[in-house]
């Protein structure tokens, strides 16, 4: 038992794994990083035309499937995750339990 | 870029700078002879043994030793310690000979046991180390899409290279480049160390730079008020995207990214490499 042991969000501390929680901020990351890449590539497309090579034009073009690939592994994964947290009763999902129309709401804390 | 421009160009903040870095270098130079001093004080017997061969160093005494040696005179248990840490001797090296001394009184079950000073947080590293190996286990496809991405950002970077800007929108790009850079990486690597409260601020901060860095592409004109210095609205932001880019709905990142789904912007960019 160490400091911010059990607490999803202590600062400077280590929380247990919550796969729920990564899973879906590892999901916004994904999606972010794509579009990144998209926005340059696009941006700059004449000129890394005229320098690139082919290797970095096929990843560049290998990217579209693999993020459709690993967003439905992903999605498929954290909906059966869910789904079976639900069934333990165990509240999911990023935040007080409160937010997942789960427990209730703290004393002064506006709906 | 312009404002940073013109700081440089102006002749006084320009021989502030030179100022500043002399006293930087004034500064460094005293520290280094203060540590000199100290390395000096330190290393005597070292030096001594150096300068006098390894016959010399090996007839040494250890520090602190009483009675020989080129270093040899009586150390009260109240003078400071000739180690240089500026604690006691009876605080530092003189403590482990009067540990020495009552363990011998007591017994030699002291020595073979000593108390054991507990440490709470020693295994705290260990356990985060673990914890991000099996981060990086459960995640591993993600991440290596992400790291991939940022490879490629960081490869588009270096084709650039010594490309002067083409157009203001190319230097606000630029500018944000790095920022635009920067943010992902630091929540990939907040999320593998399992810390998501720094994730969202980062987070927040990476959806406003690529954004606006869209919005400049899409919107040139306000690459141009940028540059001049003028700020640019969330909600401009947000009017010329059509969506609210700095949100978190599931269902506004699809709409977010409706764009980018059929691999448009990219098959677009690549159709010279496709043809």
């Amino acid at each position: 038992m160490f400091l911010g042991e059990g607490n999803k969000f202590p600062l400077g501390g280590s929380p247990p794994i919550d796969p729920l929680a990564l899973g879906r901020l590892v999901l916004h990351l994904v999606k972010l990083c794509y579009w990144y890449v998209g926005v340059f590539g696009y941006y700059y497309r004449t000129t890394v035309q005229q320098q690139a090579t082919s290797w970095f034009a096929g990843e560049l073009i290998n990217l579209t499937p693999r993020i459709r690939r690993i967003l439905g592994a992903l999605d498929s994964q954290l909906a059966k995750l869910q789904e079976d947290l639900m069934k333990e009763g165990v509240p999911g999902g990023i935040g007080p339990a409160f937010l997942h129309g789960e427990g209730s709401r703290p004393a002064g804390c506006r709906p | 870029m312009n404002r940073r421009s013109k700081d440089i160009s102006n002749r006084e903040n320009f021989m502030a700078l030179v100022g500043t870095a002399n006293e930087t270098n004034r500064l460094a130079s005293g520290y280094q002879v203060e540590i000199d001093e100290q390395l000096r004080r330190r290393s005597v017997p070292f030096i001594l043994g150096i300068t006098a061969g390894r016959s010399a160093l090996s007839a040494c005494p250890p520090l602190g030793a009483e009675g020989s040696g080129p270093m040899a005179h009586k150390i009260g248990p109240n003078d400071p310690c000739p180690c240089g840490s500026g604690r006691k001797y009876k605080r530092c090296h003189g403590l482990s000979r009067a540990i020495t001394r009552a363990a011998v009184g007591s017994g030699a079950a002291a020595i073979a046991d000593p108390p054991r000073r507990r440490k709470p947080f020693s295994e705290l590293a260990q356990i985060e180390v673990e914890r991000r190996r099996e981060i990086e286990r459960i995640f591993r496809d993600e991440f290596a899409f992400i790291d991939d991405c940022l490879a490629l950002a960081a490869m588009q970077v270096e084709l650039l290279g010594d490309t002067p800007p083409s157009s203001v929108e190319d230097v606000g790009m630029r500018d944000l480049r790095c920022d635009a850079f920067a943010f992902p990486y630091e929540v990939r690597e907040a999320i593998a160390r399992n810390n998501p409260s720094v994730v969202f601020p980062l987070m927040r901060r990476a959806f406003e730079v690529i954004s606006l860095c869209h919005l400049f592409t899409v919107k040139p004109e306000f690459a141009r008020k940028w540059s001049k210095g003028k700020d640019i609205r969330n909600s401009d932001v947000s009017r010329h995207l059509e969506h609210d880019p700095l949100t978190e709905s599931v269902d506004q990142l699809r709409e977010e990214y409706r764009y980018f789904s059929e691999g448009t912007i990219l098959i677009e960019a690549l159709s010279p490499y496709c043809s």
